[in-house]
């Protein structure tokens, strides 16, 4: 497979073979992309996992570089300060352990086991997994991922197993449950799920009984390919990759047949065969928008005749309230689905499109590479499970703003036709009676501080992602500010939007990170918060000089002027990226007239 | 099944190019074929050609005539 298809192809087109082939093609050309340092510690042979983990980060559009730890050294390697590990200054660390190297007892001789022992076996398991990952969090501040533990497929009680509250599967599903507690007590340690992912492929299959027992490699084709793909999902999950919004073609994709010429009423979708299989894709479809996805749809009809199928068909789950928007029209996709990106305000690489049509498919992944598709495989049957099959979106936090979200970005998508039609903008956004809260973030509000850090690509000054412990410490800490933007207008609550990271230094507040999400944008919040921040910081005297650097990425143009805008003064141009400045003595920052400014009830403004 | 097509997925094994490969290649003639990589090379052809191999044969075919004898056993014949 050519390269470029590669990073395209639908990830169940990929077989094993592709990613090999694909590392081999990245390590003769390597891709200019930005940079990703992943290590994996391990007590198995998984040295053919490596290009399936390469394929799947530079399709998330990264150029990685593997460290791959000693054979069964996880240990030596974590607690030692100058280990190779450390020096590699990895920004991603999996910990991969097999549990028949780890604790032979458990995995293979369970059924001699008497009273208290498998327990103490646990407990020895979990004692040593909590301190190589105590170990790693010493020294280094980087997500960790830890896996946990497939069931055995033939547990050496037999039938009997199942019966007894402390068998073999039993004790593995408790050790699982211990090991996500341990990953929970240390900070941005996650569970990789390799007991969901063998119970996906089949044991038989996760495991390669025939290469473990020539090579001590315990993983199959199919396992490597998985537990690849999972491996990259928490990486773009963490660095801002995240998928955004589902489009959905209608035609033989929501319903089964064409609207225009079968009707209402010869169109298949309900609870029976084969209209079952369409409702099936809308449920995902459903599960995804109460994650947080927004729903759109992108059809060749007259838009009569799809709005009228969702409004009024009995057997419809997917309704209007649960769509951002849809653009119905004769116009080709590409062209549509740049429509749909504009008017969300949102990247075309936040995308996921879905259509039943190949010709579609390959036009839109010929004209938009960045978008992903998902070409509908034959069987129907399998229709919902190809809805997220390349886990675009798949994040590790889920707030009250995921749950809000289709709601803000459909007022968005009125306001723009709104703002079409006002001829003065002042009195538009007047209008809207925004209403803009700032303060320090609740306990609460942080594990969407770090969401948000990990999420914003566009109007995001310096590109900065932090984790959630890094944002409490920043909160906490004498010589740094933490801001939170919230904020809500006539048509919708908006949430959290904003964030801005200061850190001061001799009288000097310098702008470490300010990002604000896309739908939040078009209101001038973004200069009202900063107007905020900069008269809060100021007050007190303390700082005298407010700081604030650009630095570009593939997506940032947007806020490039934002200092400039705001009255800040150039001091430094270095190519693209630039460093501003505005000194107290200038006076108080005007916040803009049609927004008003709340204080939260927990926020204490002065230290 | 032209012998091409194996050779390339070998060479794809062992992160070699394709001219790398001859007709007689095996562990003993080309340098990145080793232990380890030879895992890469079980996979690979057993994915590609749709075959399992047992763990006797799958340490053994450690040259490319081994492997299309392997592959003949299972009814894939070479015409080059």
């Amino acid at each position: 497979m050519e390269f470029a298809a590669f990073l395209t192809a639908q990830p169940s087109a990929l077989t094993y073979l592709d990613y090999v082939e694909a590392a081999r093609a990245a390590a003769k050309t390597p891709p200019a992309l930005p940079p990703l340092r992943l290590a994996i510690l391990r007590n198995a042979t998984v040295e053919t996992l490596v290009p399936v983990v390469e394929g799947e980060l530079l399709r998330s559009g990264f150029a990685p570089a593997i460290h791959l730890g000693d054979f069964d050294a996880i240990a030596s390697e974590t607690m030692v300060a100058d280990a190779p590990l450390y020096a590699f200054a990895p920004d991603f660390v999996v910990v991969f352990q097999w549990l028949e190297t780890l604790s032979p007892v458990l995995a293979t001789r369970f059924a001699t086991l008497h009273g208290d022992e498998a327990a103490a076996e646990v407990d020895r398991v979990v004692d040593q997994t909590a301190a190589i990952l105590r170990a790693i969090r010493a020294r280094t501040a980087v997500p960790v991922l830890l896996n946990d533990f497939p069931l055995p497929s033939r547990p050496t009680l037999g039938i009997l197993d199942a019966q007894q509250a402390h068998g073999e599967s039993a004790t593995l599903l408790a050790l699982n449950a211990r090991l996500r507690d341990v990953a929970a007590s240390v900070p941005d340690v996650y569970v990789l799920g390799a007991m969901r992912l063998a119970a996906e492929i089949g044991y038989a299959e996760f495991f390669d009984a025939k290469q473990w027992q020539i090579a001590r490699a315990p993983l199959g084709r199919r396992a490597q390919v998985a537990l690849g793909r999972e491996i990259a999902a928490f990486v773009r999950a963490l660095r801002g990759r995240t998928k955004k919004c589902l489009v959905l073609d209608c035609d033989n994709t929501l319903w089964g047949g064409v609207i225009g010429e079968d009707g209402m009423d010869g169109i298949a979708l309900g609870t029976t065969y084969p209209g079952s299989c369409y409702a099936a894709l809308q449920r995902e479809a459903l599960n995804l928008h109460a994650r947080g996805v927004i729903l759109a749809l992108c059809s060749k009809n007259d838009e009569a005749d799809v709005l009228q199928v969702v409004r009024e068909h009995p057997d419809m789950l997917i309704r209007e309230e649960h769509l951002a928007t849809w653009v119905v029209n004769w116009d080709d996709k590409p062209a549509n689905l740049r429509r749909i990106a504009a008017e969300l305000n949102i990247g075309l690489d936040a995308l996921v499109f879905v259509d039943d049509n190949p010709f579609e498919i390959d036009f839109v992944r010929r004209e938009l590479t960045e978008v992903a598709t998902v070409l509908l495989p034959k069987d129907r049957a399998q229709y919902a499970a190809a809805l997220n099959e390349g886990a675009w979106f798949d994040a590790l936090t889920l707030t009250g703003e995921d749950r809000a979200r289709t709601a803000s970005y459909k007022a968005n998508a009125e306001r723009a036709r709104l703002q079409a039609s006002a001829t003065n903008i002042a009195d538009y956004l007047a209008s809207l009676e925004i209403v803009m809260t700032f303060g320090p973030p609740s306990e609460i509000e942080i594990p969407r501080v770090a969401q948000l850090s990990q999420k914003t690509n566009q109007f995001n000054l310096t590109t900065r992602r932090y984790t959630e412990a890094e944002i409490r410490a920043l909160r906490d800490a004498d010589d740094a500010r933490v801001y939170v933007m919230k904020a809500r207008d006539r048509a919708s609550e908006l949430g959290l939007v904003g964030v801005l990271v200061l850190r001061l230094a001799d009288g000097v507040a310098e702008i470490e990170s300010c990002f604000i999400s896309c739908r939040a944008l078009g209101r001038n919040l973004e200069d009202a918060f900063l107007a905020a921040a900069a008269n809060d910081v100021f007050a007190g005297g303390r700082v005298q000089r407010l700081i604030g650097r650009y630095l570009p990425n593939a997506k940032n143009g947007l806020c490039e002027a934002f200092y400039e805008k705001n009255g800040l003064a150039l001091v430094e141009r270095d190519g693209r990226a630039t460093t501003w400045a505005l000194d107290a003595a200038e006076g108080a920052v005007p916040i803009p007239p049609w927004v008003a400014v709340e204080v939260p009830q927990h926020a204490e403004m002065v230290r | 099944m032209d012998s091409g097509e194996l050779k390339h997925v070998v060479a794809l094994a062992l992160n070699v190019d394709d001219a790398e490969i001859g007709d007689d290649a095996s562990m003993d003639t080309v340098e990145a074929w080793d232990s380890l990589r030879h895992l890469y090379v079980v996979m690979a052809v057993e994915e590609a050609f749709g075959v399992t191999f047992d763990d006797g044969e799958a340490v053994a075919i450690t040259g490319l005539p081994l492997i299309r004898d392997g592959l003949e056993r299972r009814g894939i014949t070479f015409t080059s």
